[in-house]
């Protein structure tokens, strides 16, 4: 299949002292487990899966750093696929900003961000998936995004770099799932894994969890449908083991009839 | 996966309608969930199967039902029952007719009564709800404190208007759990409108060391402060250097009003709950407290839709409850619903021209009136004042005035307390509350300042008291003759009219003129070069002006939805 991805995990952030955010352990290790499921099961080649996570010094990814690589697997579906490929994932672990009266949006803080530089370094997840959608490259569009949904200031992130009609995909299959409700927390929680602990995004858990088999349905097949569902079950029994109140936001447009298959 | 019959469609009071089929294998049984009135608009029930297929999507808001029924093949689920975002799953089986309850107090004996999950309120609320949180040992004293005499030797009869504050740990546990010096207290103290000092926490508090008969526990962890006071506004601060907070607070005549927040050594300003009681004690029973959080909860997730249960209760609670009242009000207003038009505007009557009455300088009342107009075409009474000093209780009452001083420049003056609130606003909770340095602004700005408005001595001049007026132009170093040149000839308009006669253009005028545009870029690229400290806003504004410098201040309050006088000063600060 003719899949791609891009996937960002972001742990460091410009200090609070510094009007940013604090700095993340889960984003990272949870992009990594992601692109590990991508790159096998997931049915993406390793060369079309773009994976960035942060560091500290440089402090990276900026906004552009994601925007080129978004740009790249654009560039790759034009000149290899004839503008007509099936799958595109985007994946984002890190901090994110809710926005006032706008329920379909959220800010994805890039590492960079701080209250001073506050849109410009934060992506507008409504604008990203419309040009996913809207760009008509891919038969399916997936978008997964772990992070926090609450206003905190006033915030209006982003939009994303030019949305131009280029393939014949006008109508794509979608699957888009936020971490938890519009104006509420996303949660990381410790677990145990060997002989160490690590920390994981609660979502990102059980959303592989769900992808690497808990979300097969009657037909041991996982659909959107299923996927969605056990997203909804589990993720709040999830989040409360850990003392947390977390419920996800999925969305698809898939029924029936027009299937979106995980496996 | 197998799949279940769809529900029956879902009238109200329906009764045994769905009958047993029999589909191959699959039997169909009837599960019925049995919901208290009062938990019926605060519950979401989603059912899963065996395969954790969700088989309904059931959202009270859209209906006020007291019991659902669904139509369900044999097999195993789970019934989870969220409330105020927080859930209880209960598996059952079904292999026959079955009925479930939540707290439903008729149920009969085969009736299985689900889980539920805890209540938490920062109130120590007592009756139909259940909440975890409400502690004797915190009851008690809020009882006792709100209904004490302020002077144990007087009985202030005369004022019947007061505050009641009571702020206090989670649980004793935790509190002595983390017990730090009491003098965390002392980082709290009353405010007048002004900003001036009323009172100094713990000066004048109860605290749970305090020997009192009703103190069960001692080092439970609050305090708490009642005072006789008249009508107006008031300001709680919090002092603190990381997370300092100034909270309004409105008395209002015949009203108490009662003020709660929980506290773990620093405050959860998410679960301030603000009541107005017509009687001195609190009432942990009131019915309408409930009622409250499902307005609140509603309002803090953009969620404007009003259940006819919902607006019964409003319409019914206002009476004894006004807060429910006006955030029943503010809701219907705020959403897109024409078909409770009349009882809202009956609603919304009574309650600034009867209960709140003699409270035209309230800010929640007044903005109202903006909904109001936006709405209907009118304000409430069609008399209200064009502009108001104050910062209101609720933040949806101010979002209502800073989105609505994006077209109509005067309804937030430059230099006004809420023109500082606007560039300091914060949005965890779903009162109004704002960073201290608002109202150091204001104070600073007032202090500079000859406002007419807020010369008593101006009133004295127009009113019969000329001795007053004789007296104070003997000693007094203002310039008489500029106040009488500078008064605003539109003063006399009320708010109906000025809104009607002064509409904002249809389109925003969104460019500059050339030359102050090249100034503004020059200017641009020196605080750039060199920046000062700049508050957030003023960051976010030049963000703006570098990806667009030709925008107007009209365009730029728009794009930021931001009052268009806080820019303009904001820029005239910066030299843009």
């Amino acid at each position: 299949m003719n899949n791609y991805a891009v996937v960002v995990g972001i742990n460091h952030y410009i200090p609070p002292i510094e009007k940013g955010l604090k700095s993340l352990k889960g984003a990272i290790p949870d992009a990594i487990k992601v692109r590990d499921w991508l790159v096998t099961k997931g049915g993406v080649p390793d060369s079309n899966c773009h994976l960035i996570t942060s560091t500290l010094d440089p402090l990276n990814p900026d906004r552009d750093l994601i925007d080129d690589a978004i740009e790249k697997v654009m560039s790759d579906v034009k000149d290899n696929h004839d503008k007509d490929a099936d799958r595109f994932y985007f994946y984002f672990a890190g901090h994110g900003l809710g926005v006032e009266l706008d329920s379909e949006n959220n800010g994805l803080c890039v590492a960079n961000w701080n209250s001073n530089t506050r849109d410009a370094r934060a992506l507008s997840s409504k604008d990203y998936i419309k040009k996913f959608k809207n760009e008509g490259l891919f038969k399916e569009i997936v978008v997964l995004m772990d992070c926090c949904r609450n206003q905190k200031l006033y915030f209006n992130p982003v939009a994303a770099p030019s949305i131009t009609p280029l393939g014949p995909n006008r109508n794509p299959k979608y699957f888009v799932a936020y971490a938890t409700l519009y104006q509420n927390e996303a949660f990381e929680a410790d677990y145990a894994s060997d002989d160490e602990v690590e920390t994981r995004g609660v979502f990102t858990k059980v959303l592989l969890d769900a992808l690497n088999g808990a979300a097969a349905n009657g037909s041991a097949q996982i659909t959107a449908v299923s996927l969605s569902n056990y997203l909804q079950l589990q993720v709040p029994i999830e989040a409360k083991l850990k003392n947390f109140s977390q419920e996800p936001d999925t969305s698809h447009n898939t029924n029936d009839v027009k299937i979106m298959y995980f496996s | 996966m197998e799949k279940s019959a769809p529900s029956p469609k879902r009238n109200k009071k329906q009764s045994g309608t769905v009958s047993k089929v029999k589909t191959g294998s699959n039997t169909i049984h009837k599960l019925t969930i049995l919901i208290r009135e009062t938990y019926a608009l605060i519950t979401k029930v989603k059912i899963f199967d065996h395969q954790f297929a969700l088989v309904n999507d059931d959202e009270p808001i859209s209906f006020s039902e007291e019991y659902r029924v669904y139509s369900l093949t044999s097999g195993k689920y789970v019934i989870r029952v969220i409330i105020n975002g927080l859930f209880e799953d209960n598996e059952i089986e079904l292999i026959k007719d079955k009925t479930c309850g939540i707290a439903y107090q008729h149920q009969q004996q085969d009736t299985e009564a689900l889980s539920l999950p805890k209540l938490y309120s920062s109130a120590p609320l007592k009756g139909d709800l259940e909440y975890s949180t409400t502690h004797d040992y915190y009851l008690k004293p809020a009882v006792a404190i709100s209904s004490m005499p302020e002077n144990p030797f007087l009985k202030d009869k005369e004022l019947k208007s007061g505050l009641f504050i009571f702020i206090h740990y989670p649980s004793k546990d935790l509190y002595q759990e983390r017990y730090r010096s009491h003098s965390y207290w002392e980082k709290f103290s009353l405010l007048g409108s002004n900003g001036e000092l009323i009172k100094q926490f713990p000066e004048g508090c109860i605290q749970d060391r305090d020997n009192h008969q009703w103190n069960i526990v001692k080092h439970a962890g609050y305090i708490g402060f009642r005072l006789s006071t008249k009508p107006g506004l008031y300001y709680l601060q919090y002092n603190d250097d990381q997370n300092g907070r100034i909270i309004p607070l409105y008395v209002y005549e015949s009203w108490y009003t009662q003020f709660f927040m929980t506290v773990i050594h620093t405050p959860l300003f998410e679960t301030i709950r603000i009541f107005l009681s017509h009687k001195l004690a609190f009432d942990p029973y009131d019915k309408y407290h409930g009622y409250i959080d499902i307005c609140l909860n509603k309002l803090q997730n953009n969620d404007y839709s009003v259940a006819e249960s919902l607006v019964r209760n409003i319409a019914y609670g206002k009476f004894q409850s006004p807060m429910l009242g006006l955030l029943g009000a503010y809701l219907y207003l705020s959403s897109k619903e024409v078909k409770e038009n009349e009882l809202f505007k009956m609603i919304v009557y009574n309650i600034q021209e009867k209960i709140l009455k003699n409270s035209a300088e309230s800010p929640d009342l007044w903005a109202l009136n903006m909904l109001s107009y936006k709405h209907f075409g009118t304000t409430i009474s069609g008399d209200e004042s064009k502009t108001i000093s104050g910062a209101p209780m609720l933040r949806i009452a101010f979002d209502v005035i800073r989105n609505a001083a994006v077209a109509y420049p005067w309804l937030v003056p430059e230099g006004s307390i809420n023109d500082y609130i606007a560039e300091n606003q914060t949005f965890d909770s779903p009162y109004n509350t704002f960073l201290p340095s608002a109202l150091n602004a204001y104070r600073k700005a007032t202090s500079n300042a000859i406002r007419i408005h807020d010369l008593e001595i101006f009133d004295a001049y127009n009113s019969s008291e000329d001795n007053v007026l004789m007296d104070y132009q003997e000693h007094s170093p203002f310039p008489w003759e500029k106040i009488k040149v500078n008064r605003d000839e539109n003063q006399n308009k009320n708010l109906q009219d000025s809104l009607d006669s002064e509409k904002p253009p249809k389109k925003v005028l969104g460019l500059i003129d050339r030359k102050i545009l090249a100034q503004r870029s020059a200017k641009l690229q020196d605080i750039l070069k060199n920046p000062n400290e700049l508050t957030d806003l003023s960051y976010t504004l030049l963000n703006h002006l570098t990806a667009k410098p030709n925008m107007s201040n009209a365009e730029v309050a728009k794009q930021l939805n931001m009052p268009i006088n806080t820019i303009s000063r904001l820029m005239k600060d910066m030299g843009l």
